[in-house]
């Protein structure tokens, strides 16, 4: 029990060993140019950026400047790095300023290192394995399928009477009934315009005012007049015949009456006649 | 050259329209017209008949008198 409680924890050796600290940077310096110094200070954009060449023309007027400077860029001081890191410190700053495009050889390398060593994907026997070659010759027949079969955008039908003659493409029989129908659609359309065409003259016609030669407006009231006198005469003539017909009933009454008096006078001379022989 | 002088007809639809009203109901007219001569020709024959039978009645009238009376 003493001996396990007076050993000292030892920290367990991971990644990297201590790196040495940076040198501190020298003070500031007093009086004006420590005043001076903020309105030349470059802005924190600028002071991150640490592959950014400092400005050699504000360098080189103001040197007070040398302290902010010693902080930017590859001038800096480099932290000692452990050797083993070192390189891949190096190829970190090499891909940073590269930047290539990605090709499928790191892909697949990337792949590699991301499977946990050890461990075997159990491979399924249902999906079968296919070559690269076999895959790209695939995806191609796809492609071309795919382009083979994308529908063509639709136009939309439009009819226009045909001035040139063209041989036109064969129709579907339901096409053909279609296309009659809408054109008889049309002639029946039209028909009632035309129709309705002269009704729409005549009613802009009476919309607007009349106007008659004076000549001609004179002989109309002078028809007009006679033939309202001529109405006038005619009402007395029919007046004149109401009262003719008035007669001509009264005398056929009495001409009625005549017959029935001499009907009876017949008969009573009959009678005297025929019974004086009998008895 | 004499001027041509128009004179503008107000309502023209309505003087239109009147007009082909009288031109209707003189043909109505001019029908019963028609149609009373055929009355008055069928009363004219008829006084005719009615003429001749008196007339019959009247030469039998005088045969029977002049019968008894010889």
């Amino acid at each position: 029990m003493v001996l396990f409680g007076r050993k000292k924890k030892q920290k367990p050796k991971i990644g990297l060993d201590k790196i040495n600290e940076p040198p501190a940077p020298p003070s500031f310096l007093s009086g004006k140019a420590n005043m001076e110094l903020p309105s030349i200070v470059p802005k924190r954009e600028e002071k991150l950026s640490p592959f950014k060449q400092p400005k050699e023309s504000t360098v080189e007027k103001k040197p007070e400047l040398k302290i902010t400077t010693l902080f930017q860029g590859p001038q800096s001081p480099r932290p000692e790095v452990a050797k083993g890191h070192e390189q891949s410190l190096e190829i970190k700053e090499k891909k940073e300023l590269e930047l290539k495009p990605l090709t499928i050889e790191t892909t697949k390398v990337k792949a590699k290192t991301t499977e946990p060593q050890g461990m075997e994907i159990p491979i399924s026997t249902e999906f079968p394995r296919i070559s690269g070659k076999e895959l790209s010759q695939a995806l191609k027949k796809k492609e071309d399928k795919s382009i083979i079969t994308k529908p063509e955008p639709t136009k939309p039908e439009l009819e226009v009477t045909p001035i040139f003659t063209t041989p036109s493409p064969p129709m579907q029989k339901e096409q053909r009934t279609v296309t009659q129908k809408a054109k008889e659609k049309v002639k029946t359309v039209m028909a009632s315009k035309i129709e309705e065409e002269p009704v729409k003259e005549l009613a802009e016609s009476l919309a607007k005012p009349v106007f008659i030669e004076a000549e001609d407006y004179k002989k109309i009231v002078d028809d007009l007049k006679s033939i309202k006198a001529e109405l006038s005469t005619i009402d007395e003539l029919a007046k004149s015949l109401t009262a003719l017909k008035k007669n001509n009933l009264s005398l056929l009454e009495r001409w009625r009456s005549g017959i029935v008096q001499l009907e009876k006078k017949v008969m009573h001379i009959d009678e005297k006649l025929f019974k004086e022989k009998i008895l | 050259m004499q001027k041509r002088i128009y004179v503008k007809v107000d309502d023209y639809k309505d003087v239109v329209e009147t007009l082909e009203l009288a031109k209707s109901k003189l043909a109505e007219l001019s029908n019963i017209i028609k149609e009373i001569e055929k009355i008055k020709e069928r009363e004219d024959n008829e006084l005719e008949n009615w003429k001749s039978k008196i007339e019959e009645i009247g030469n039998k009238l005088e045969f029977i008198d002049l019968s008894l009376k010889e």
